[in-house]
């Protein structure tokens, strides 16, 4: 479907904010689901780009993304006025509950997601945000997060800007006192989030990233490992259509 | 204005079908279109035992066409029966079962199996994959395992055969006709052409597999040509496929020889791939004052010497 663009500004030197007007993505999406992009202007990039769905308002949805090759440089070329080809609402969101003690760990530009779950959440539950970035030029949002929540730790792994270290030690830290952690970010972040809270016997949402194809569930490329429902050994489950969130012990990090 | 095509006693409404391994069962295309405007549907390729596929990454995208190894990731002959076939028996489309084994009493079995099942319409013998080890690469590239496969096979099979033929071969109009020699009722042409796509900084294969199949429209004209030879060396039908991405697409392979077509990468850039070529075949016939869109088939004039 085609749809009018708000807005499609650069908030760093890579990574970029587009705002479309889509009342019915607005009304019917929630924190974690995603959509699909078509590359304008060059057939021969076939497939969409999958890009979280980072904020909404009123009738219009905002996606944050970072130019990874020509195709997602292609959209960041598109400008207001211009109409996205997008498929949406897609995926598996994250849960949000009421009335619990919750914790958001991002890394990067896993992030942005975690801003439309932060917006959610706080309604609510209460909100802490650990948000681990590698460098200044890429802290990017963190303001955003103090809004609604109790508590918003950042880190540098160079120490360039805020706190100096890997988020995921500044959480451990934290990390016996909450009922829910959502988390999003490298494989190696998560990998950490997880052991920290499989530590603490602690519920824990992560949201996965694998290269896509339909984006819709039915050409099965964006397998991610599980474990398996009945008995030993591991499954394949897909990102689209079963994620990008999953349950941390469901998943093979 | 008709668009349908009858192949032997199956009538399809029009001559597109969607194309094994990328369509799923249809359910996920569900809530695009009313999957009762297909002509048919091949569903995923189903095996003996449920087989999980390939580790990730299984798709890389390449100038026109993507690659994948997804491994013939599928639920197993026992669940598609159980739960996938009652699913499709439910739209008026072409069911046709698409089935791959290891071993000759393996597709014996499945061909065997899925002869009894009502609310399967055809069986396509998936001899081409390109993505498992054992084995399935085999028949589909040797003549005497070809022969052979479907000697047995055609003895077992009670539903209109259709064999899927892989181009990664040295004569595929020859494997063609050793189909035809068995008493296949169908060809569909082409698979996927096997391929690689590295990542220059790790110098590893995008593919955790490392090779895949390659398909959409950068193998067109190769694909065209395998039909155009195959239509020259068999009379049975031939069902074309190999990066179709319009209505244009279908008629120059039904120019080339095809009676039917399947349509799978294009719909991985747009569910709606399907249903806009359905509606370009019936504006362009009415356009054009086609009658029959059968009347395409086997139309192409191949140049002999000098004439204009």
């Amino acid at each position: 479907m085609m749809y009018s663009i708000l807005e499609n500004k650069a908030l760093s030197v890579d990574v970029y904010m587009m705002t479309i007007e889509a009342p019915a993505i607005a009304a019917s999406c929630y924190p974690g689901q995603f959509l699909s992009v078509l590359v304008p202007y060059d057939k021969s990039l076939l497939l969409r780009r999958p890009i979280s769905i980072c904020d909404t308002k009123d009738t219009s949805v905002t996606i944050i993304y970072q130019i990874k090759g020509e195709g997602t440089r292609l959209i960041s070329t598109l400008k207001e006025g211009d109409r996205a080809d997008v498929l949406g609402p897609l995926g598996v969101g994250f849960p949000v509950p009421e009335n619990k003690k919750t914790a958001i760990v991002g890394g990067g530009i896993g992030v942005f997601p975690l801003l439309f779950l932060k917006n959610r959440l706080i309604s609510n539950n209460s909100v802490d945000c650990y948000l681990g970035y590698k460098n200044k030029e890429c802290v990017l949002l963190c303001d955003e997060f103090s809004y609604g929540t109790s508590n918003v730790c950042v880190s540098t792994d160079d120490g360039s800007l805020y706190n100096c270290g890997y988020i995921t030690d500044f959480f451990e830290k934290d990390s016996s006192s909450f009922d829910i952690v959502y988390s999003c970010g490298p494989k190696d972040m998560l990998r950490q989030v997880k052991r920290i809270c499989e530590k603490n016997d602690t519920l824990l949402y992560v949201s996965l990233e694998e290269r896509m194809g339909c984006g819709i569930g039915a050409c099965l490329v964006c397998a991610c490992k599980t474990y398996s429902a009945n008995g030993p050994g591991f499954d394949y489950k897909h990102v689209c259509k079963d994620g990008p969130v999953f349950d941390s012990r469901e998943v093979i990090l | 204005m008709n668009l349908g095509v009858k192949l032997g006693e199956l009538e399809f409404k029009n001559p597109v079908i969607a194309a094994s391994g990328t369509f799923g069962f249809g359910r996920e295309y569900e809530q695009y279109f009313d999957l009762n405007i297909l002509g048919g549907i091949s569903g995923k390729g189903i095996t003996p035992k449920p087989r999980t596929g390939n580790p990730p990454p299984r798709i890389a995208e390449t100038p026109s066409g993507i690659l994948n190894s997804v491994g013939l990731q599928n639920p197993g002959l026992k669940r598609y029966i159980e739960e996938e076939l009652l699913y499709l028996s439910q739209f008026d489309i072409i069911n046709i079962a698409n089935a791959a084994a290891d071993t000759i009493d393996d597709y014996c079995m499945m061909v065997s199996v899925l002869s009894q099942e009502e609310a399967v319409d055809a069986i396509e013998l998936n001899v081409s994959c390109p993505n498992v080890k054992t084995g399935c690469l085999a028949f589909g590239t040797d003549e005497k395992e070809l022969d052979l496969l479907l000697s047995k096979v055609r003895r077992e099979c009670k539903k209109p055969l259709i064999v899927k033929l892989t181009p990664n071969t040295q004569n595929i109009a020859k494997m063609a006709g050793i189909c035809q020699d068995n008493g296949a009722d169908a060809i569909s042409a082409v698979n996927t052409f096997l391929g690689l796509a590295i990542d220059i900084s790790t110098k590893r294969p995008v593919l955790k597999n490392n090779f895949g199949g390659l398909s959409g429209p950068c193998i067109k004209p190769i694909a065209l040509r395998m039909i155009s030879q195959i239509y020259s060396e068999v009379s049975i039908p031939i069902i074309a496929m190999g990066g179709i991405s319009n209505h244009l697409d279908v008629i120059e392979y039904m120019i080339a020889g095809a009676a039917l077509c399947m349509v799978g990468t294009a719909n991985m850039r747009d569910p709606y791939a399907i249903p806009g070529i359905i509606g370009g075949l019936s504006d362009y016939c009415r356009d054009n004052k086609i009658d029959s869109i059968s009347s395409f088939t086997g139309s192409l004039k191949l140049y002999q010497g000098d004439e204009d």
